[in-house]
């Protein structure tokens, strides 16, 4: 039974067969002709939709609602919504002076859209929970305390450390509430869903958000549920300080070399999910694409302790061949290693133009990005960078190139960009997957003036 | 109707003060309002009586934007009832800057004043000068106070309470300080020379700075006694303050802990179930630190955090 296969493997038992966790968050409403926005506020819909997802997809586990943006909306973020992706935010409550919310504003099951949310889970946990592992997200501690204080948080971190400490304390107090009402409304797993960790130094996660995370944790255990640590980005430096938050799985996107990470994981006895690419595999390539990645995965990675799942919430209109194609590929890899025995995956060739970088009139800053509209690390990176054209004005040009169409992939791959989301001024790498703080940007940017 | 303030920091003896007031001013109407940082009243049930009139306001302190109106509502409240004199009990990490504001506002919407005597300031002897470099509200809590009383005056040497004074002196020059053991103090005498200060309502400060993390820690199962002590005992460094009530197997006990002293009292009370409440001072890792120290001491014994 696909959800015992889960449990198992979070609970580290040996399995013989390794678990499929498909992130269809609004994707799930793309199978049933709903918009992003229908699905994460209709309660009817997103059930359907989900039904929709353990027909189709035959997962093993699967989450009920992938949305960052719940607790943030509660807390007072404005949300600019969108019809084929998460929703993201806009203001920022606490941007202002040094200032943690008071106790009285940690989110009630009756608040918001948390009351739609739990009464789908139970619904679905009635209907598939015996079967299928159900995972509840939460948003991690540090991208909440960046949904509520803006891009200043890394400013923050630098400068005051202790409000930092103060500010995500409370966040890990949100995580803890839901957390709790997930867990009382039937999830078996509880993700902490935290993609801002890759963007901050091991050594400031150590000494400032260790122990939030742990505590984060610690309840979900002793709930009864068992907990995953979701991360976006390159976290290649993250890993091992994430490890010793105590999770009972981590999982990864494509900016992570998996057989790598999991040399680390195993070392700690946590399970490992991950990593199908979501835009270049999942979304814009063919079903041998899809087959020959999973093919090529389970054989060069040892199984225990592994689940494989899409790299993060899976692009609303990922062509639904491709899906089935994966699940094939991880349930008969025997056959489906016959099928693309000869196959060779052709890289498009689309021609792009790079600047002239020796010649330039005035600093060009340029952004790769997943998707700075979906990718929390890449929103902030984004509005991070975008304080330089506060400072300096049309003295600077600042682009960004988003990972979700052709000629920005191209593109990307043409700079040699390695890790999304990155940073780079006349053409050279500037900041890799690391958010600067704007003191640092000024500094940086202003030289090249 | 008098009105009187009472402050100081977690453990500094405020309900022990609170109850010699009670009983030094027996035979007046008197009502009471608490205020607990925790999502528990355990002060509430420490002073229980027929013979005055409690409102008790929990989880958060009176000052802070989320309990103020409460606050406002329950002094105003006070104000239609026949009462001669009202005690206020703030949390220990109240800042009571903006306390003149308040009143402005009961005024306007009940129509009636109070006679604000003023604020006592309890501090606590023996940990004083240590809290007050990690507490700014501690600070503020003296700066607005008539009197301060420095409570535990036994439990330090005088070099020490010497060094307290000038420090409260420091901070407010008016200020009439008495030293005590247990609040024995001439509480009549010294609430009736008491005098409002002319204070500048601004902002209370109760923000990220003074807001420890709290737990309750909860179970219906009935502990051993030496087990919960020596729980007690581990985890007490990760607080400022432990309070409640536990049902062990040699009885019913109050448990109060400051810092590192802790005292566990037989309670003759009937209790429902073991109720402690810990207020952090290592932030949100209190939460970890209880159920490893649990888990140690009482293995799988059920326990609600």
């Amino acid at each position: 039974m696909g959800k015992d296969l889960v449990l198992k493997t979070l609970r580290h038992d040996t399995v013989n067969e390794v678990p499929w966790v498909p992130f269809s968050g609004v994707h799930a409403g793309f199978l049933k002709g709903y918009t992003a926005r229908e699905v994460l506020t209709d309660g009817d819909k997103l059930f359907d939709s989900l039904m929709e997802v353990n027909k189709i997809y035959t997962p093993d586990g699967m989450p009920i609602i992938f949305d960052l943006q719940i607790e943030a909306e509660i807390l007072g973020c404005e949300l600019l919504w969108a019809e084929d992706n998460p929703p993201s935010v806009m203001s920022h409550p606490y941007a202002g002076e040094l200032e943690v919310p008071c106790k009285c504003k940690i989110p009630k099951a009756t608040d918001g859209r948390i009351p739609m949310v739990l009464d789908v889970m139970k619904r679905v946990k009635a209907e598939i929970g015996d079967n299928t592992a159900l995972y509840g997200l939460v948003c991690g501690p540090v991208t909440l305390a960046s949904h509520i204080r803006g891009s200043q948080f890394f400013m923050d971190i630098v400068m005051y450390p202790e409000y930092v400490k103060e500010l995500v304390g409370f966040c890990a107090e949100v995580c803890n509430a839901m957390s709790t009402y997930y867990i009382e409304a039937g999830m078996d797993i509880i993700a902490v869903v935290d993609p801002l960790i890759s963007q901050i130094s091991p050594k400031s996660i150590e000494s400032l958000f260790l122990e939030p995370f742990q505590a984060v944790f610690d309840l979900i255990k002793s709930k009864g549920a068992l907990s995953c640590f979701f991360v976006c980005g390159d976290a290649t430096p993250q890993i091992e300080v994430m490890c010793r938050t105590n999770p009972d799985g981590i999982s990864i996107d494509e900016n992570i070399n998996i057989y790598e990470a999991k040399k680390i994981t195993d070392q700690y006895n946590i399970t490992i999910g991950g990593n199908i690419p979501l835009t270049t595999t999942l979304l814009f390539g063919n079903q041998q694409d899809n087959m020959k990645f999973i093919v090529d995965m389970l054989d060069n990675i040892e199984h225990h302790n592994l689940i494989i799942s899409p790299g993060c919430d899976m692009p609303y209109n990922v062509p639904i061949d491709n899906t089935v194609a994966t699940i094939q590929a991880i349930k008969q890899t025997e056959n489906v290693r016959k099928m693309i025995e000869n196959y060779e995956a052709v890289d498009e060739d689309i021609p792009v133009d790079l600047p002239d970088y020796e010649t330039l009139t005035k600093p060009l800053i340029e952004i790769f990005t997943l998707d700075s509209a979906t990718c929390a690390a890449c929103t902030y990176m984004v509005k991070g960078i975008m304080l330089a054209e506060e400072e300096f004005g049309d003295r600077v040009e600042i682009k960004e190139y988003k990972y979700t169409n052709k000629l920005d992939i191209a593109r990307t791959k043409k700079m040699g960009v390695k890790h999304l989301p990155s940073t780079y001024i006349n053409g050279k790498l500037q900041w890799s997957s690391i958010i600067p703080s704007k003191q640092e940007l000024i500094e940086v940017v202003g030289r090249c003036l | 109707m008098k009105l009187i303030l009472l402050t100081g920091f977690l453990g500094s003896g405020k309900t022990t003060l609170l109850k010699k007031l009670l009983n030094a001013y027996k035979g007046l109407k008197i009502g009471v309002l608490m205020n607990e940082f925790g999502e528990t009243s355990i002060d509430g049930q420490l002073i229980q009586g027929d013979d005055f009139d409690l409102i008790e306001l929990t989880n958060g302190s009176i000052f802070c934007a989320c309990l103020k109106e409460n606050f406002i509502k329950a002094l105003a409240q006070f104000l239609n009832l026949d009462l001669e004199i009202i005690f206020v009990e703030s949390s220990g990490v109240a800042d009571p800057s903006n306390m003149e504001m308040i009143l402005e506002i009961v005024t306007k919407i009940s129509g009636k004043y109070y006679d604000y005597a003023g604020s006592i300031c309890i501090v606590d002897g023996h940990y004083f000068l240590k809290q007050f470099d990690v507490i700014p509200a501690i600070e503020k809590q003296v700066f607005y106070a008539n009197e301060v009383i420095i409570n535990k005056a036994d439990l330090q040497n005088t070099e020490e309470l010497e060094a307290i004074e000038t420090k409260i002196k420091e901070i407010n020059s008016a200020v009439r300080i008495f030293r005590s053991s247990f609040c024995e103090v001439p509480l009549r005498d010294m609430v009736s020379n008491m005098t409002s200060l002319k204070l500048v309502a601004k902002p209370s400060a109760n923000t990220w700075e003074s807001r420890p993390k709290t737990n309750v820690l909860k179970t219906k199962e009935v502990l051993d006694y030496k087990t919960f002590e020596r729980f007690i005992n581990q985890i007490k460094f990760s607080t400022y303050r432990i309070k409640g009530f536990v049902r062990t197997n040699q009885g019913i006990f109050e448990v109060s802990c400051v810092n590192d002293c802790v005292v566990i009292n037989p309670w003759s009370n009937p209790i429902e179930e073991t109720e402690v409440v810990f207020i952090s001072s290592v932030g949100i890792r209190l939460f970890s630190d209880l159920l490893r120290f649990w888990k140690i001491n009482f293995g799988d014994i059920p326990v609600n955090i």
